[in-house]
């Protein structure tokens, strides 16, 4: 979808429409979750500083994001997605990967589906959205993103290689930051320059994507299109206003966290095993710990006896924290109601 | 240095002593044998630093000798001969050289010193037992160890001396046995918690032969026969189990062992694999067993005959645990006692011989109704 949230902001109050706005809080430490077009064009991003935006975009409207809405409207547009195949992965809530080979309509061309369905989300639900088209998910997805908004972008099998082959590695799904600038450091800069490279050099040099990449420029990357992937784990985390020093402080923050934390798995009703305590320093450097039990838990109690444990452990944080997070995984999917307890003796 | 001696009777001796060699381990002299050749004795030992085996063999020799050998080669070299006639010779290039009728072997040996000394248990407290009846007690309990190490004390089977009678007992934090032999009175009461390794190397050591025991603060030690059979202790404080078996279970059951056990075995087929869960619903002389696999959309149900006096009762159970434990009812009816559907039941034989005791105790699983 495009610009998902500040779109649907944008339906919902037509005193929006045309405007610069930005869904995200203002507040000093606040970041842009999306920005209308209208906004983009002066520079403004999601995952900016609220900061940021506000100076390249003077008089930006900063607008409270409402999630249960836009999970409503997700809703639809999959509804929609459904009616063509049942094999749709969902990414967020803004994006899925659907795998058409097969369909309902018994229209063999990908292309013309991809166009109904932009044209039945203008329709139905007043949105654009842009499409990728391509022999496998990591094709379709570099297509979705070329031509934004309301685009449609087809890469054919006989185009695939040559495609890849000229794609700046920082377009590769996967490749952030980081990867971006130690394969430049290398010289690598297109998918012609990692085709070069032996799978051996690869995985040396990048360990376990190594041999992602060696596959992808080769157009071998086949991961199916997984319908209702599994949920592996469920978070919270607050960024604070001020870095926070004292720990008693940061514990305080943490039962909150857990205290929503709490909420949210009592609400998907699937306990975990594995607690992590995500740690984020003022100078953005990020480290987590993790403990696995031996039952599941899902209070708020339990999780946050092991959050403190893993706030002092192996040493409490060594510099003022911006950021704390808990996460639980290793989820329990069975229906709550059939766990029943084993009861232990007493000693 | 030479000997001579049959295959057969060293492939015996070493197949009691094998156990104690580990499979894996950071510290490669274990995986040897160490061998004495003292008056007229071979003496071979090994250990894995938990337990320790060791045992002898009248052989004819003239001098003495003390190396450490490969044990697995050597084992596996002796056991797969017929029964004949092997001479050991030690050469000088620290080979030792078997010669059959057909064969030569040679095996690398070197010197005994780096073999862990193996700690000598003081004789002065001896305690005599049938091997039987060691070996019964054994095999009553050891099911209920627990298998993770959270607490190490209950990884191992309590042996504990008291006026009443040695007692057995093993826990895992769900369910608890405790068998007392009531021949063996002692009094004053004093614990020891043996480990797991060191009860299974056991249960197959025993035979009907008497066993003498002896125990310090960190070691024990069994003489079976020929066999010394040494093994750390744990050195923790066993669990105040008496505190957990219930005085008040009123409500008493009575049922045929196998009949319930033949059910449980088809109810293991139907409860939820995660919860293994199965529910007791008892009214006069009524039981009914019953479990259910909401995710396969199964379930099953059985009513059994039963001498019931009680409160009606509805109670969860995990079918494994009530599995093994049934299993362990050596008598032809079994007793439930129960007080509420979320305390210990307690399980006992309806009948047990003299001398002995046996007690069983399963907590439930919570019922979600």
């Amino acid at each position: 979808m495009d610009a998902f949230y500040a779109s649907v902001e944008q339906r919902e109050r037509p005193e929006l429409r045309g405007k610069a706005i930005a869904v995200g809080s203002p507040d000093k430490r606040g970041v842009v979750m999306t920005a209308s077009y209208e906004a983009r064009k002066f520079g403004v991003r999601s995952a900016m500083p609220s900061k940021m935006a506000i100076e390249r975009c003077p008089g930006i409207i900063f607008v409270r994001p409402r999630f249960e809405e836009y999970s409503k409207v997700s809703k639809q547009i999959r509804k929609i997605f459904k009616s063509y195949t049942d094999l749709v992965e969902p990414l967020s809530l803004d994006e899925a990967y659907l795998d058409v080979t097969e369909n309902k309509t018994g229209n063999s061309s990908a292309t013309l589906i991809a166009k109904e369905i932009k044209e039945r989300i203008k329709k139905e639900l007043h949105l654009t959205a842009s499409a990728g088209v391509s022999i496998n998910k990591f094709l379709a997805k570099v297509a979705s993103d070329m031509q934004k908004p309301d685009g449609l972008t087809v890469i054919t099998p006989a185009q695939a290689e040559a495609f890849i082959e000229k794609l700046p590695v920082e377009k590769i799904p996967g490749i952030g930051k980081v990867t971006t600038e130690k394969m430049h450091k290398l010289g690598i800069r297109t998918g012609a320059d990692i085709k070069k490279l032996e799978m051996d050099e690869l995985v040396k040099r990048f360990g376990k994507s190594g041999s992602y990449y060696f596959h992808l420029v080769r157009c071998e990357h086949n991961s199916p299109v997984v319908p209702d992937r599994i949920r592996k784990s469920i978070a919270a985390e607050n960024t604070f206003n001020d870095d926070i020093e004292d720990v008693n402080e940061m514990l305080s923050e943490l039962e909150n966290v857990v205290d929503i934390l709490a909420e949210r798995i009592k609400k998907i009703k699937s306990p975990g095993k594995t607690i992590t305590l995500k740690i984020k320093y003022n100078d953005f450097q990020v480290t987590s710990r993790s403990k696995t039990l031996k039952i599941f838990v899902d209070s708020k109690k339990e999780i946050f006896e092991v959050v403190k444990d893993l706030l002092y452990r192996p040493e409490k944080p060594v510099k003022p924290v911006r950021l704390l997070g808990v996460s639980v995984s290793n989820l329990n999917h069975e229906n709550p109601a059939m766990i029943n307890e084993q009861l232990d003796l007493e000693f | 240095m030479e000997f001579k001696v049959n295959s057969r009777i060293l492939e015996k001796l070493l197949s009691h002593i094998i156990p104690a060699v580990p499979t894996r381990t950071p510290m490669p002299i274990l995986e040897n044998f160490l061998f004495e050749i003292k008056e007229g004795y071979l003496k071979v030992s090994a250990t894995d630093l938990e337990i320790a085996l060791i045992s002898s063999v009248n052989v004819s020799a003239e001098e003495e000798i003390k190396i450490v050998i490969p044990a697995r080669l050597l084992y596996e070299v002796v056991r797969s001969l017929g029964d004949t006639q092997i001479l050991f010779e030690t050469e000088p290039n620290s080979k030792l050289k078997l010669t059959t009728e057909n064969g030569i072997y040679n095996i690398g040996f070197s010197s005994p010193e780096e073999f862990p000394a193996i700690p000598a248990v003081t004789k002065e407290k001896e305690i005599i037992i049938s091997g039987a009846e060691l070996k019964k007690a054994i095999d009553q309990t050891s099911f209920a160890m627990s298998k993770e190490d959270m607490r190490p004390s209950m990884t191992g089977t309590l042996f504990e001396f008291s006026e009443e009678g040695l007692r057995f007992v093993a826990t895992d934090g769900h369910r608890l046995v405790r068998y007392i032999n009531k021949k063996i009175k002692n009094h004053k009461e004093e614990q020891y918690i043996i480990p797991e390794k060191a009860i299974s190397v056991l249960s197959k050591l025993l035979t009907e032969d008497e066993v003498k025991i002896y125990f310090s603060k960190t070691n024990v030690s069994f003489y079976i026969g020929d066999i010394e059979f040494n093994s750390r202790l744990i050195g923790e404080k066993y669990p105040a189990y008496n505190s957990v078996i219930p005085l008040e279970n009123e409500n008493e059951m009575k049922l045929k062992t196998n009949e319930i056990l033949s059910t449980i075995k088809r109810m293991s087929l139907f409860s939820t694999t995660s919860s293994k869960q199965v529910k007791f619903t008892i009214e006069k002389n009524n039981l009914e067993v019953s479990a259910e696999d909401i995710d396969r959309g199964s379930n099953a149900k059985e009513k059994i005959e039963c001498m019931y006096k009680g409160e009606p009762m509805s109670i969860g159970f995990n079918t494994a645990y009530v599995h093994d434990i049934l299993s362990h009812v050596n008598n032809e009816e079994v007793i439930f006692k129960l007080h509420s559907p979320t305390k210990a039941c307690i399980v006992e034989p309806a009948k047990s011989s003299e001398n002995e005791d046996l007690l069983l105790l399963l907590m439930p699983v919570r019922l979600n109704n």
